[in-house]
């Protein structure tokens, strides 16, 4: 009963933080419109005034594969750009991840001026908890590692085909069950820090404390949370395939549907730490 | 090879064989160099072969041969110091053939005598003949003879060898009871007059190279294996006592033998009927194609021999559609396929021996999830049974010149499926599961795919190389299968179809059972066409240049009304005066006043390749006012420029717009619209920024 009441909460608080998933949104635009960008003007450069399909008709795609392997090149350079990137982000998320907590676990409403207020504020604190975690990450490898060992057994011995594409998809759902414990552990220190105001030793405590008493409904929760995102998802991938980007009106869908797919991933984020806070509140 | 055998392709004698239904197709001759009869017999327990061969050789040239030389394939999967093993290891590929608890594969002559009786196994030594020298490979046994053989001569090998079946071979080897035996056999290299024994080591990157043989092979396995060999089965005998069966398989005029043996296959056969699969109105339009009496293209029966694990069951059909629409193709456009059966092998399960040629027989290979827009098993079926015009009955040398086929071969493939099945889906997988489950994938054509890697690496080796010399795989099998096809593919664009299908036709019909080089090749593409094109394979075949013409500026300007500067008067003798001239469209005499515009378009070559002066590039012009402008470039300075001047301005410019030349390395650049594809180009961005998005989200949740 909880579980359900913590989902509908989750959705409640998502929808009054709408604005907050809009930041997000924009902010990941921007920066993917950033690094992007190189890619375009190379696409642009190269067929802004081509005509496709003459003389010699090829499928467009194969025409922007043609592209980039005539610019092997300058694949090296924009390797290193995303690099940059990543590491920027890598930082940046910390930030960005304790602007996020912070609003949605506050009741008041959010605006911008808060928003980077908490980032400042957590930052330092979701650094040290990111850090923290690396040792359960590594325990999280070898568990992986332990737990497909059977399945191996089984793969090194088939006669068919089958056991390989049922074990490699089983491997691959294993290890996203293995990583939702891993990011709910993480999500839960974290709530404790905004909560509670504890440093992050204390909050680590009391996070394990917790899950020894709530791990299996914990989880279970959030494995309910994961179900409802990823089947709303595979509706997004649905109704893509139903339009064709070869008229303007498919494509002027495709592309809504496309951000409204990376909005409804940033605004899940949000249901998942409200349900998963209105979880520990109820039992702390 | 020079040796001038003379094959003759005979239906005036008919032999009672088997069921006494078929025709022999194949004539016997007495000029084959090579006869070999073998009893071989698979020991699973230990998974090993030993066996009894007996070799005839028989000199064909005006030489006196001192030794002869024999391929010992299997040795190259001994250790880590053959040939094979450090060129792999070069590659970084030697783990995928290194055998999981030391099981190497090997061969081992027991004994070599002659018929005589005379013991050759102390004069015999293993050699190893190719650059760079590796003196651990023991892959060529070179055996000197008590005397020189002379002219006409024949000698007899009775061997007894042994051999321990790879674990983690290439193209050969065995995974519980799925046996896939190929390059088994002591096989002798191609003797090749004033030259000598043309007999490489086993190399990464290459494939092989063997006389024409007429063979008679008993093979022993327990009973409860079925068997798929080369040729036609002829004997079978059943020994219940012992649980053994022995299957006896003769083939006259191949040069190699494979064989496959396992409990997991389902055998099944069916005919191909000539009549049935072709219809009247298609043999006589290829007779006058081809310029042939329509007796020429008419089609034999064949039996068609499936050997399928059971776990491809449900995938029968397919595999029988493609081998009859390549039986179909094939033999229409290069000659009726000349043996009796065919025997197509899905091959047993991780014995690393799929997508394999070898005469009348082939490996294919499939997957249990293999949806029907992805042309996958039919692309290797068309393929590996092509191999029988190239490289089978037109057998060069693949160590030497592996283009031959597999360049011939690719462009063969892409033709047949193209007519038999229309464009495919990429192969692509998620996971072991195929990608076109999630999302739309463009379907293609094999020429398409072909050409879009020419740019990519093809530019560290040419096309004629031998084998083991190419930079790596990569470049291998980029220049050797993806260019050379696109290099045919743009020569039958170039030349026509009528003329190219003649070209080819002659190619495969005068050397069949020979060993042809890319000269002869070149002959025949010169003699058939009326032209020189040598210039092409010199540019293309045996340089690595890039081919790259394209537009580098197109520009529609307003002609000014106005021209100032200093003009000579109409007057002769007077001074130059300084005055503005008035344009056409703006003199008082022309009634109708219309916009003049000067149009430029200026093309280039971009790479170093170029066209021969007589093969002009076409350039054409269509201007806003519907009209069109035609101009020839001989394409051999770097750029030329080309100026219009018309009522209109320029709305395309198209460089080779008949699209003859695929083996461009940037299509993109040859054409020039005003209006681009905007949408096209909209979606691919958002596309891109759509997949950026998710890509940092997914970075920043690790987080
Ligand atoms: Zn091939």
């Amino acid at each position: 009963m909880s579980i359900y009441k913590c989902l509908q909460s989750g959705i409640q608080q998502g929808f009054s933080h709408l604005r907050l998933a809009f930041y997000l949104w924009a902010i990941f635009l921007v920066i993917s419109v950033i690094t992007v960008i190189p890619l375009i003007s190379l696409i642009g450069k190269n067929l802004g005034h081509s005509l496709l399909g003459q003389p010699v008709a090829m499928p467009f795609e194969l025409n922007l594969v043609e592209i980039f392997l005539n610019h092997q090149a300058l694949l090296g350079p924009y390797l290193s750009l995303l690099l940059v990137f990543a590491l920027f982000l890598a930082i940046f998320s910390f930030f960005l991840n304790g602007g996020l907590f912070g609003r949605v676990l506050s009741a008041e409403k959010t605006n911008l001026r808060d928003f980077l207020a908490d980032g400042t504020r957590f930052f330092w604190r979701f650094f040290l908890s990111g850090l923290a975690f690396i040792p359960f990450f590594l325990i999280l490898l070898i568990s992986y590692r332990i737990l497909v060992s059977p399945l191996n057994l089984w793969t090194e011995k088939a006669v068919t085909e089958w056991p390989l594409i049922i074990a490699s998809n089983l491997k691959l759902i294993l290890f996203l069950l293995l990583w939702t414990i891993f990011r709910l552990s993480l999500d839960l220190v974290r709530i404790i820090l905004v909560k509670e105001g504890d440093r992050v030793i204390p909050s680590l405590r009391a996070t394990f404390l917790f899950l020894r008493r709530h791990f299996f409904r914990f989880w279970s929760l959030f494995l309910w949370l994961g179900l409802v995102y990823l089947l709303i998802t595979l509706v997004f991938f649905f109704l893509g395939k139903l339009f064709s980007s070869q008229q303007l009106a498919g494509l002027i869908m495709l592309i809504i549907l496309g951000q409204a797919q990376i909005f409804f991933r940033v605004f899940f984020r949000i249901v998942f730490i409200s349900a998963e806070s209105c979880y520990y509140m109820m039992y702390r | 090879m020079k040796k001038n055998l003379v094959f003759l392709f005979s239906y005036l004698f008919l032999i009672l064989f088997d069921c006494g239904l078929l025709p022999p197709l194949v004539a016997s001759t007495e000029e084959r160099p090579i006869k070999y009869e073998i009893s071989v017999e698979l020991l699973p327990e230990t998974q090993m072969i030993k066996a009894r061969e007996t070799i005839t050789w028989t000199n064909l040239t005006r030489d006196y041969v001192p030794d002869l030389q024999l391929h010992l394939y299997w040795n190259a999967f001994k250790n880590e110091l053959s040939t094979l093993a450090r060129e792999a290891r070069r590659e970084n590929l030697f783990r995928r053939y290194r055998p999981k608890k030391d099981r190497w594969g090997w061969i081992k002559i027991l004994s070599l005598t002659t018929a005589e009786g005379g013991d050759l196994i102390n004069n015999s030594s293993f050699i190893s003949p190719d650059e760079p020298y590796n003196p651990d490979d023991e892959t060529v046994l070179r055996v000197e003879l008590p005397e020189p053989l002379a002219p006409g001569q024949a000698i007899q090998l009775n061997l007894e060898f042994q051999g321990k079946v790879p674990a983690n071979g290439l193209r050969t080897g065995v995974y519980r009871d799925g046996y896939f035996i190929s390059q088994w056999f002591p096989k002798p290299g191609v003797y090749e007059e004033g030259k000598g024994w043309n007999c490489h080591e086993y190399h990464l990157n290459s494939e092989f190279f063997a006389d024409f043989a007429d063979f008679l092979v008993r093979i022993t396995v327990p009973q409860n294996f079925v068997v798929g060999a080369c040729g036609e089965e002829v004997d079978r005998h059943l020994d219940p006592k012992n649980g053994k069966a022995t299957y006896t398989y003769r083939q006259d005029n191949i040069h190699d033998f494979a064989w496959t043996a396992s409990p997991r296959f389902l055998k099944i056969e069916r005919w191909f009927r000539g009549d049935e699969e072709v219809t009247p109105e298609e043999y006589q339009k290829m007779s006058e194609l081809l310029g042939l009496p329509l007796e020429e293209v008419k089609l034999h029966d064949v039996k068609m021999i499936l050997l399928i694990e059971k776990q491809h069951r449900k995938q029968v059909e397919r595999h029988f559609k493609a081998l009859r629409a390549a039986l179909k193709y094939y033999g229409l456009w290069y000659g009726p396929y000349p043996y009796r059966t065919i025997t197509m092998v899905d091959p047993p399960f991780r014995t690393g021996s799929g997508g394999m040629e070898y005469p009348t027989l082939f490996t294919a290979g499939t997957s249990v999830l293999a949806p029907a827009q992805v042309l996958s098993p039919e692309g290797v079926i068309i393929h590996e049974f092509g191999h029988n015009y190239w490289y089978g009955m037109v057998a060069n040398n693949e160590f030497e010149e592996a283009w031959l086929d597999e360049g011939i071969n690719t462009y063969s493939t892409g033709r047949v499926a193209a007519r038999a099945y229309g464009p495919g889906q990429l192969p692509l997988r998620f996971n072991g599961l195929p990608l076109n489950w999630f999302i739309r994938l463009p379907s293609t054509y094999d020429w398409q795919t072909d050409r879009l890697f020419i740019s990519a690496i093809t530019r560290l080796d040419p096309i004629v190389n031998p084998s083991w010399k190419f930079y790596n795989s990569g470049s291998y099998s980029l220049n050797v299968y993806m260019r050379a096809s696109t290099c045919l593919n743009t020569l039958e664009r170039l030349l026509g179809e009528k003329t190219w299908a003649r070209v080819m036709r002659t190619f495969q019909q005068r050397y069949r059972f020979k060993h042809p080089k890319t000269e002869d090749f070149i002959s025949v593409v010169n003699e058939v066409s009326g032209k020189d094109l040598s210039w092409f394979f010199e540019e293309f075949f045996w340089s690595t240049k890039d081919f790259d013409y394209g537009i580098s500026l197109v520009q529609s300007q307003l002609k000014p009304g106005k021209q100032s500067g200093v003009f000579e008067p109409a007057l002769p003798g007077s001074f130059p005066v300084q005055k503005e001239q008035k344009s056409d469209q703006e003199r008082p005499d022309k009634k109708i006043s219309k916009k003049i515009y000067q149009s430029t378009v200026i093309v280039r070559r971009y790479g170093e390749a170029r066209v021969s002066p007589e093969e002009k590039i076409k350039l054409k012009v269509v201007f806003t006012d519907g009209s069109v402008e035609w101009r020839e470039w001989d394409g051999q300075g770097r750029w030329a420029r080309f100026e219009f001047e018309k009522p209109a301005r320029i709305k395309q410019a198209l460089l080779d717009p008949d699209g003859v030349w695929l083996l461009d390395s940037n299509l993109a650049n040859n054409s020039y619209t005003e209006k681009g594809p905007v949408a096209r180009i909209v979606s691919a961005s958002t596309n891109l920024l759509w997949l950026m998005q998710n890509f940092w989200l997914t970075l920043s949740s690790l987080l």
